[in-house]
């Protein structure tokens, strides 16, 4: 008797408890996509992809004119020869991708099993030139960025697609990243949701704060304040720098695990990379 | 007379130089200090930009040899790493999502 009603209470507490303290990543999506609908209800797929440019006729004009002829063009063409040059002993970047390469773009970063943790295109790029013998590139400047580029090019129109596996590890590398998402950073207290959530669509310091759904479907984007076409993470750490925090390494786990939540946060949009930006 | 007034300079110079000597290594020990706490702030990923300014201020202030500002200004930043390091633990212990960011 007693036995059986152990098994009865057990049993409810597996039915009640993952529902209420450990709702997944997918009923997390779900509640972020609802509270932008809720915020903008009239914003298509495409708005997502406009970030700040949604906001502010003037400076959506002067995008749309950059746009005309996009900066972002001849990085693509360098990053495709980079991509293309076959290493010293014959073998190519391609060799070490899936598919080539082709229509990839949009599934990074990836939770990798084997090695128990995240894994961005870059890390993926860099770890395929040193099994062939080539020392690893700077991931937020020059080559690297590039071929990131061209690859995302061949994935442009296909969905975000960021998979947290059924895994604890991948799971618990999805809450790391959720959890640098909402700590507040630096001497005024600043959280990433304070500005892309709460005050997405408002001013701040004379810029629109775009929404944080859509964001991570540019990137990596050509930034006219860079001069350059940079990776996500470097985006990551202007926005930490700008609250007075000291921004996460690039490339880190923290950071690595940061841009898996959060590019999570944009899965279904059309890939929109590479983008431009002032 | 005149080693008389030798004789007087060097006694109210030796406690001088005492006295630099020992601000001199309060400061740099106070820099080691800032630097240290500085480190347990980042361990957290909790570090401010503003207080790695004031240890650089600190350091240069000290190189020229100004020890009681630089000084001050360590022992502001150790200050200030102190309060990164407790709203990083904080955080750590606190941080949740707004409650419309919740499922
Ligand atoms: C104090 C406000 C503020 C905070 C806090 C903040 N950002 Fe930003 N962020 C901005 C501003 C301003 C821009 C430029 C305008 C825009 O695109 O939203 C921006 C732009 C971005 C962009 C580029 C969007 C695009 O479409 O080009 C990304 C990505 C981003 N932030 C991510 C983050 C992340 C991740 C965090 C937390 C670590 C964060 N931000 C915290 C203000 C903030």
């Amino acid at each position: 008797m007693n036995k059986v009603i152990l098994v009865v209470v057990y049993l409810g507490f597996m039915g009640t408890f993952p529902m209420l303290s450990h709702a997944g990543p997918d009923e997390d999506l779900k509640a972020y996509q609802a509270y932008f609908k809720q915020q903008f209800p009239d914003f298509k797929d495409s708005n997502y992809l406009m970030g700040m440019y949604n906001f502010n006729d003037d400076k959506r004009r002067q995008w749309e004119e950059i746009m005309e002829f996009p900066p972002y063009e001849f990085v693509i063409e360098k990053g495709e020869r980079l991509f293309n040059t076959p290493f010293p002993n014959g073998k190519s970047y391609a060799d070490c991708l899936e598919n080539g390469g082709t229509g990839i773009a949009n599934t990074y970063p990836r939770f990798d099993l084997q090695e128990g943790r995240v894994r961005t295109l870059s890390m993926e790029l860099n770890r395929c030139r040193e099994k062939n013998g080539a020392k690893p590139l700077g991931l937020l400047k020059g080559d690297l960025p590039a071929i990131l580029a061209y690859l995302a090019e061949t994935s442009r129109g296909m969905p975000i697609d960021i998979q947290v596996a059924d895994d604890p590890r991948a799971l618990a590398a999805y809450e790391d990243g959720k959890r640098i998402y909402f700590t507040r950073r630096g001497p005024r207290g600043f959280a990433c949701y304070h500005c892309h959530w709460e005050t997405a669509g408002r001013r701040i310091r004379g810029n629109e704060l775009s929404p944080a759904i859509g964001q991570a479907a540019n990137f990596p984007a050509y930034r006219s304040k860079w001069g350059a076409l940079g990776p996500i993470q470097r985006r990551y750490k202007g926005c930490m720098k700008n609250v007075g925090a000291k921004p996460l390494k690039a490339g880190s786990a923290g950071m690595n695990n940061l841009e898996y939540f959060h590019r999570r946060l944009s899965n279904g949009l059309p890939s929109n990379a590479p983008a431009a930006r002032f | 007379m005149k080693k008389r007034c030798l004789a007087c300079l060097l006694v109210f110079m030796l406690p001088a130089a005492g006295i630099c000597a020992d601000s001199a290594t309060d400061a740099q020990k106070a820099i080691a200090a800032a630097k240290a706490a500085q480190k347990e702030a980042d361990a957290l990923q909790g570090g401010w930009r503003s207080t790695e300014s004031l240890i650089k201020k600190a350091e240069k202030t000290a190189a020229k040899g100004d020890h009681r500002k630089a000084l001050a200004l360590a022992t502001k930043a150790r200050r200030e790493a102190g309060l990164a390091r407790a709203q990083a633990e904080h955080e750590r212990q606190h941080w949740s999502p707004p409650p419309y960011a919740q499922p």
